[in-house]
């Protein structure tokens, strides 16, 4: 697949936000990100409905000084710079929520939140945005397989399960759905490294 | 089972991940793969080479969000962000700007003609508008004008915008804000394009000054910090938030470069909720606050961040953020804190690099809190600058300090608190104990005003075309552009309620003689009967186009109609489906009015003529000539045997509605009058023009009673209560304020 024809280009969809032409990058640029800053919420502890709100909030906060932004070239500037937002918003939702009683215990989330903001969850956010390329990569590269072969990959490499209940259910043999994992696995890696390179440049 | 058989090569596994070996080949090496572990990890190995994508897609169908999961609203909901966002800021435009909003110009030196202004050159284009250079033939004298980029004009969010920037601008009377004259809507109809006059201003930007000259001396930084921040104080005193200072937004006027702010393009009105929460735009990179670089709500205290930016970089010679991006720079102002002035510049008063670097805290909370504290500082330390060069006595230098210190123990009530915060905060008032800021109440610039309003009713949602109170006088309905109409509880200045009552302006909104029913005209050619309380019309009257005027008969049985294409309509509310009379006369009628005995009704709009109808059958009764422009507004005395209007030529006149002479006349307002009303008792007329002024005159003698001032833009309308005692005004600044008789 050229690179040109990705919808998910990161530097194009920062160029036409900022020009404000197209309402499909918006849309694509918030289902890009929106599942990395849901989920990095999350992981820091917040429910469902809480990581929701600041998801929304985060790419509202993006969308109001985006028309500003020159795309960096730079590798992950713009991914930093939005990790920055969302740290500071968790870390002030937190703050917010922390009850503190006086001259007591320490509990898990003052712990959380003493260490250096900047410091927290950069690993985590990392994880989460990785696993959302890998998440984009598949889409991309799904149709390229037949059924039973992603099948194959899908309940062994993404859902856990043995390779030999996979080949009972798929009526294929083991070693055929070990082939066929691998080779979705090989194009995927592809994919993922290839959306890489599309954000460095 | 099959057969154990020997374990493929390396290559060949790589083969059979690509689908290049024989179809015989291949399947024996699939059927090897059933049982041999150690091949099926080699295969894997091989198809990931030792990449993390194995673990990256483990379980990834867990990571999105369940079905039930507040995530997928949220996102929904964030689609409708792109249009409220990114609309205005279509791509940047280059190039020569269109024109062809301007008139011919009457001379050809000129480029075009705007209303009574000729067009000279164009001074600069920004994100809504281009600025331009004119000639007032009227007051002959030089004006910039900024019009609404004619490019954007058919997109209502622009317009609207522009129209509160203009309004929110033109609120502010400072010395060191650049004058804000009018703002006018081009067109006969005042719908067109929307521009703003402005002073024009010579000499340079403080951008172009630190172009020429790199570090400024400290006498001049403190000189510029204090009447940037005295400009500051005046527009955040009227709840404007700039957003956007930079020093090309900073003009320095011969002689003595006297600070200008300019520029007000992305200020907004501090509680205008809507768009402040979706943000569309704030500032320049270099000189933004870190709560607007993390996409935060600016507060006045984001503006003070800003002007403490430019002091540092007039002090050192470079801005205290710089990147080779936007988003470089937009970290590092989140993040980053700028080397210390004196490092670079020790001549800098530590004093001064202290203040500065204060006004660079990340937090809004460690700053110097806000523009009037800063004014403050500098102005003392500028007096007491000047007293130490001007070879003035040690004994005047301690009298100043003396005078300050006791000022502040008057005021260390408010100090105190400023004093632990400075002590805790360590930096700024640890090392100026002398100096505790004084919060000054911001003098008012406009003159003084004979009375002040009892109540000021803002709603911000736009021009208010009308006012009204209830018969039992405690409530007042305001008529607003948007589209609202609001009910207030004007001794409390609460909103009883909101409700949207037409699609684009109200013009009208008048109660019923009971007081149960609310009738409101607008834009969309509807005219609205109301239940007050209730949130849909009981009743509504369809019109080909904007409902302009109308009056409600005192039987409660008839209702009038002035409609923008010239039509008089008279309707009974027992057949809304159709007109019982129609009249037409040419151009937009803009004011319908009913003589008190329900007999005799009156209209007025751009023919400049008043006329009189029968109100049962719309036969004309008289035409009542004289006014020499459009008139706006009409009102009858008690008894209906006067007549007062209205309009463009400034002039009030009052009619004998017997037999249509023109019984006085005088000139009302330095302006055009767009609203009148007599008092309930007819001894009394109010006025309301263009001049922002409401006066009240004696309606026998036509003698100037009282002037009330407040409002600094157009008035368009004026309300008596029943009893006589109490006078509403509304207009462009989209308040309503009442004002007590005597």
């Amino acid at each position: 697949m050229a690179v040109d024809d990705s919808p998910l280009t990161r530097a194009s969809l920062l160029v036409q936000l900022r020009e404000g032409e197209n309402s499909d990058a918006w849309h694509e640029f918030v289902r890009l990100y929106g599942p990395v800053v849901y989920g990095f919420a999350r992981k820091r502890g917040l429910q469902d409905a809480d990581a929701a709100d600041l998801m929304q909030d985060v790419l509202r906060s993006v969308s109001s000084a985006i028309g500003r932004l020159d795309y960096d070239r730079k590798q992950g500037t713009f991914r930093g710079w939005l990790f920055t937002i969302t740290r500071n918003k968790v870390f002030n939702f937190l703050s917010a929520r922390r009850i503190r009683p006086q001259g007591s215990g320490d509990t898990a989330t003052n712990r959380l939140l003493e260490t250096h903001p900047e410091s927290v969850g950069a690993e985590t956010w990392e994880t989460e945005y990785q696993r959302r390329l890998a998440a984009l990569a598949m889409e991309l590269v799904q149709p390229e397989f037949q059924q039973n072969t992603w099948r194959a990959f899908w309940l062994t490499a993404v859902e856990g399960q043995s390779a030999g209940d996979v080949a009972q259910q798929l009526s294929l043999s083991a070693g055929a759905v070990y082939v066929a994992k691998s080779r979705v696995l090989a194009r995927l890696k592809q994919e993922v490294e290839n959306l890489r390179r599309q954000e460095e440049n | 089972m099959a057969p154990r058989q020997q374990c493929p090569e390396r290559d060949e596994l790589r083969q059979l991940l690509e689908g290049s070996l024989s179809g015989e080949r291949q399947q024996q090496c699939t059927q090897h793969m059933d049982s041999c572990e150690c091949c099926q990890a080699k295969l894997e190995e091989i198809a990931t080479e030792g990449s993390d994508v194995s673990q990256l897609v483990a379980h990834l169908d867990a990571a999105n969000p369940a079905k039930e999961s507040a995530y997928w609203p949220a996102l929904k909901a964030l689609d409708g962000v792109y249009n409220e966002t990114f609309v205005p800021r279509t791509t940047p435009r280059r190039g020569t700007p269109s024109l062809d909003f301007l008139l011919p110009p009457t001379d050809p030196a000129y480029l075009g003609r705007l209303a009574q202004f000729d067009v000279m050159r164009i001074i600069g284009r920004g994100g809504m508008g281009i600025v331009l250079e004119a000639f007032d033939s009227r007051l002959q004298r030089h004006v910039a004008i900024k019009v609404l980029d004619p490019d954007l004009a058919d997109d209502e969010l622009s317009r609207q915008r522009f129209c509160r920037e203009a309004r929110a601008a033109a609120s502010i009377t400072h010395e060191n804000v650049v004058a804000v004259h009018q703002v006018e809507r081009q067109g006969e109809d005042g719908l067109g394009l929307p521009y703003l006059v402005m002073q024009l201003v010579s000499g340079e930007t403080l951008e172009e000054r630190l172009n020429r000259v790199k570090q400024m001396p400290a006498r001049e930084i403190i000189r510029i910090g204090l009447q940037a921040s005295q400009g500051l104080v005046a527009a955040h005193a009227q709840g404007l938030i700039h957003r956007d200072i930079k020093p090309g937004n900073i003009l320095l006027e011969p002689p003595n470069d006297r600070v200008k702010l300019t520029d007000f393009g992305l200020a907004r009105v501090v509680d205008d909720v809507k768009l402040t929460r979706t943000g569309f735009v704030t500032g320049t990179p270099m000189y933004m606050a870190p709560e607007q670089a993390l996409g935060e709500e600016a507060d006045p205290r984001s503006d003070l961040f800003s002007l403490g930016a430019i002091l540092y970089e007039m002090s050192v010679g470079q801005p205290p953020f710089k990147g080779n991006s936007a988003l470089a720079i937009l970290r590092q102002i989140a993040e980053t804190n700028p080397q210390p002035i004196r490092e670079i510049n020790p001549a800098i008063p530590s004093w001064l690099a202290d203040t500065i670097e204060q006004l660079l805290a990340k937090k809004p909370e460690d700053r110097i809190q806000s523009a009037a504290l800063l004014a403050e500082l500098f102005e003392y330390e500028w007096t007491l600058m000047k007293a130490t060069s001007d070879e003035v006595p040690t004994v005047c230098k301690d009298e100043l300090r003396a005078i300050h210190t006791r000022h502040r123990r008057i005021t260390m009530g408010i100090g105190a608190a400023f004093l632990v915060f400075g002590v805790l905060g360590g930096m700024f008032f640890a090392s100026r104990p002398k100096i505790i800021p004084v919060m000054v109440t911001p003098t008012e610039a406009a003159p003084v005003s004979s009375a002040e309003p009892v109540a000021v009713l803002s709603a911000n949602a736009g021009t208010v075309w009308s006012v009204a109170f209830n018969p039992s006088g405690d409530t007042v309905a305001m008529a607003v552009e948007d589209g609202s109409v609001r009910l207030w509880d004007w001794a409390t200045e609460s909103v009883k309620s909101t409700f949207p009552a037409h699609r684009g302006v109200v013009w009208s909104a008048q109660f019923s003689l009971s007081g149960e029913r609310l009738a409101t005209a607008g834009d969309d050619g509807l005219v609205k009967i109301w239940k007050v309380g209730e949130s849909e019309p009981v009743q509504t009257f369809e019109h080909a186009n904007a409902v302009r005027g109308m009056a409600l008969s005192h039987d409660g049985r008839s209702l009038y109609s002035g409609v923008r294409d010239g039509h008089v309509l008279a309707w009974s509310f027992d057949n809304p489906e159709k007109p019982r009379a129609e009249m037409q006369q040419s151009g937009a009628v803009y004011s319908v009015v009913i003589s008190p005995n329900d007999e005799t009704i009156a209209t007025a709009g751009t023919d400049k003529t008043v006329r009189l109808w029968n109100a049962q059958t719309l036969a004309q009764k008289l035409p009542l000539e004289g006014h020499t422009g459009p008139v706006y507004a009409l009102a009858f005395n008690h008894d209906g045997r006067r007549l007062a209007s209205v309009g463009w030529d400034r002039t009030i006149r009052i009619w004998d509605t017997s037999n249509g002479k023109s019984v006085r006349t005088w000139e009302a307002h330095d302006g055009d009058i767009w609203a009148v009303a007599f008092s309930p008792d007819g001894t009394k007329i109010a006025t309301g023009g263009h001049d922002g002024i409401v006066k009240v005159w004696d309606a026998n003698s036509g003698s100037l009673l009282d002037r009330y001032l407040g409002h600094k833009i157009a008035i368009h309308a004026v309300a008596f209560n029943q009893a006589g005692t109490m006078l509403a005004s509304g207009g462009r600044d989209g308040s309503v304020r009442v004002w007590k008789l005597p």
